[in-house]
């Protein structure tokens, strides 16, 4: 029973920061701007996120920071892809090669190491202990040491449900999505729009580095995204831009690393385990579209 | 007559291939210069030292030769996927299992000399080719679209060569109480790809230059370059045209993999001599072919050129690493920023620019 608990508490950690960069891939989907970037965006955001904590001690600071640095990356991703027509796999593919080379650059100018850092006395994120919950058995370890963050991007998922399917600027992007011609023909921008959407939505990856750095553990390692940004990729191709969807499919994703993560130290080697949440992405894509065709045929 | 207006046709076409890669290594490596700058180093004795320990003596050429094969097949791997409309990235795992396949061929098979060579790097073609055909039938059967499939393949094939090197097939030699990565056993001398001569690079260099014209003689001297362009592009005109547009995609991914695999297996013949955990993923080599791929506009003898001089930006770079103390990692920077400025046509763009104000001059005359 605790061992369920427990489980179910990390796919939660794991959801969060999946689902923020999920969220932003949606917006960027329903945009038209393919965003392959979001792994580097994540990687360099955790990365900042760490640096202005380790050195100004201020975590209020070190999310605006972290949310300033994905916007930025997210500017240059669509202003490539958008106003100068580049290719977006390639855009992305380059933004996730600098990342890696700036991020592992920076880590060794400054701290003169190549693996990992992890200062002792650095505070991350505060662990939410809610008052009702903490006193129920099963359900506070449910709930234990998950951060403000990590409620904050459910909440965002609703959030950004209402924006993009209840106000105005959610059906113009919707619409601009659907058909630019017809989006700049009712005088909407579509260029602006589409830059303005892609970078605004990327202050969600900024926080999602936020959780990776300070959240669980203080600690930066490079490479420390581990292609959760494809893997978000994946979940938002899954729920085809719904952010409600993208709760239900970057939970699939989370349960997986959390199962992989609960079953260390087991007879089945840490290699094989660490294989499960990439097959069980494929599968479920595969899965869900032969569904997906099956029911279009019956219709 | 005629020639003459052909060479200079093709005079200014090659021109044209050439300029946006030159403005883009330009660009990069002024940027890189700012970067080497900001961590109050001299760019100008830093690129010296790059070049020098890249090109400038032949123990650095060969160097440099040697880390270009595996990016040469990683390059020509994305030439062929792509030019039939195939965005696949999944290079990176095909070289990892064909350099594990070939490593475990030379190492186990019982085998004279060349035979077992050639085991091993049969074994790894069919292995990368395999790989490649996995995410091909993902594509065509279930519409898992490439670029997951194959970025996830990649992690997959990284994590589970990992466990076999680690667990099952670790070197039986190997010192447990050393602290480096983990490989399989040391494949003995003669089941390697040897060095064309004394001093010089190993053969499997040369075997990728042999890939890269038959590459070049596939694409422009047979008629399955224009076939499998159009069977990517457009399936439907495809099976109209008498092409069979499904049989095309699977042999487009078979000669790619292929080409990736065979990749991982000069890496692991040629130059480690074994498979080393991580010694694919860690150096990016599928990566930097696919930018050396992306610079020549995905023509295969270009491709050949560009990854000698990415290696060379690599080798160089770990030169510069020791002697100036400079991250090595600069070289990333460096090539992150060529591929951004390669994604965009930047020749195209000018031009579009310059015809657009002609245009525009020329109607305020009318």
């Amino acid at each position: 029973m605790m061992y369920l608990a427990q489980v179910i508490n990390s796919t939660l950690r794991e959801i969060s920061p999946i689902l923020l960069v999920a969220l932003c891939a949606g917006v960027c989907s329903k945009v038209q701007v393919f965003n392959i970037a979001l792994e580097g965006t994540l990687l360099t955001s955790a990365f900042f996120a760490f640096l202005t904590h380790y050195f100004l001690h201020n975590i209020f600071l070190s999310i605006a920071v972290a949310m300033a640095v994905a916007m930025c990356m997210s500017f240059v991703m669509s202003f490539f892809i958008v106003r100068l027509k580049g290719q977006p796999m390639i855009v992305g593919m380059a933004l996730n090669t600098f990342a890696r080379g700036f991020t592992t650059f920076l880590l060794s100018v400054i701290f003169n190491t190549k693996g990992a850092v992890n200062p002792s006395d650095m505070k991350g994120l505060t662990k939410l202990s809610l008052p009702v919950i903490r006193d129920i058995p099963f359900v506070s370890t449910v709930f234990s040491s998950l951060t403000a963050i990590d409620y904050l991007s459910f909440v965002l998922a609703v959030v950004m449900f209402i924006i993009m399917y209840r106000t105005v600027i959610g059906f113009r992007l919707r619409a601009l999505g659907m058909s630019a011609n017809a989006a700049s023909s009712l005088g909407i921008n579509v260029q602006r729009y589409q830059i303005a959407a892609a970078t605004l939505s990327g202050c969600l990856i900024g926080l999602a580095g936020c959780l990776l750095t300070l959240g669980r553990s203080t600690m930066f390692i490079q490479d420390i995204s581990g292609a959760r940004g494809y893997v978000a990729l994946a979940a938002n191709n899954l729920c085809k831009g719904h952010p409600l969807g993208a709760i239900v499919s970057s939970a699939l994703f989370g349960f997986t690393t959390a199962l992989a993560q609960s079953l260390q130290g087991t007879a089945i080697r840490q290699q094989l385990l660490q294989c499960i949440p990439y097959i069980s992405t494929i599968a479920a894509m595969a899965i869900y579209n032969v569904y997906a065709k099956r029911k279009a045929a019956a219709n | 007559m005629n020639s003459k207006r052909d060479s200079r046709q093709a005079l200014s076409r090659l021109l044209d291939a050439v300029t946006q890669p030159l403005v883009a290594v330009l660009i990069s490596l002024l940027l890189g210069a700012v970067v080497i700058l900001v961590i109050g180093k001299n760019p100008v004795e830093a690129y010296g030292e790059m070049i020098r320990g890249a090109f400038g003596k032949k123990v650095y050429l060969m160097n440099t030769l040697k880390r270009a094969t595996p990016i040469i097949m990683g390059g020509l791997a994305v030439c062929i996927a792509w030019r039939s409309g195939y965005e696949a990235m999944g290079g990176e795992g095909q070289m990892i299992l064909g350099a594990m396949a070939a490593a475990l061929a030379a190492y186990y098979l019982p085998l004279p000399g060349p035979m077992r060579i050639l085991a091993a790097l049969a074994a790894a073609a069919a292995v990368g080719a395999l790989y490649s055909m996995l995410s091909g039938w993902l594509y065509e059967k279930f519409d898992v679209t490439f670029v997951i499939s194959t970025l996830m393949l990649n992690y997959i094939a990284n994590y589970f060569a990992a466990y076999l090197c680690n667990y099952p097939l670790r070197d039986p030699e190997a010192n447990v109480y050393q602290m480096q990565n983990a490989q399989t056993g040391k494949i003995p001398s003669f089941a390697t790809l040897p060095p064309i001569a004394k001093g010089w690079v190993h053969w499997g260099f040369v075997l990728a230059l042999i890939a890269v014209i038959l590459t070049w003689f596939l694409f422009s001297k047979t008629t399955f370059g224009y076939k499998s362009r159009i069977g990517g592009l457009n399936a439907r005109f495809a099976l109209y045209g008498g092409i069979n547009p499904r049989r095309m995609l699977y042999v487009v991914m078979i000669l790619s993999g292929l080409m990736a695999g065979l990749g991982g297996a000069f890496e692991a013949l040629g130059s480690k001599g074994r498979y080393v955990d991580q010694m694919i993923f860690s150096t990016g080599y599928a990566w930097s072919g696919m930018v050396a791929a992306l610079l020549a506009g995905m023509n295969p003898v270009g491709t050949a050129v560009a990854s000698i001089l990415l290696a060379g930006l690599a080798v160089g770079g770990s030169t510069m690493m020791l002697n100036m103390s400079i991250p090595l990692e600069v070289c990333n920077i460096i090539e992150g920023i060529i591929t951004l400025l390669m994604s965009v046509k930047l020749v195209r763009i000018a031009a579009g620019n310059r015809k657009a104000r002609k245009a525009a001059k020329g109607g305020e005359a009318a």
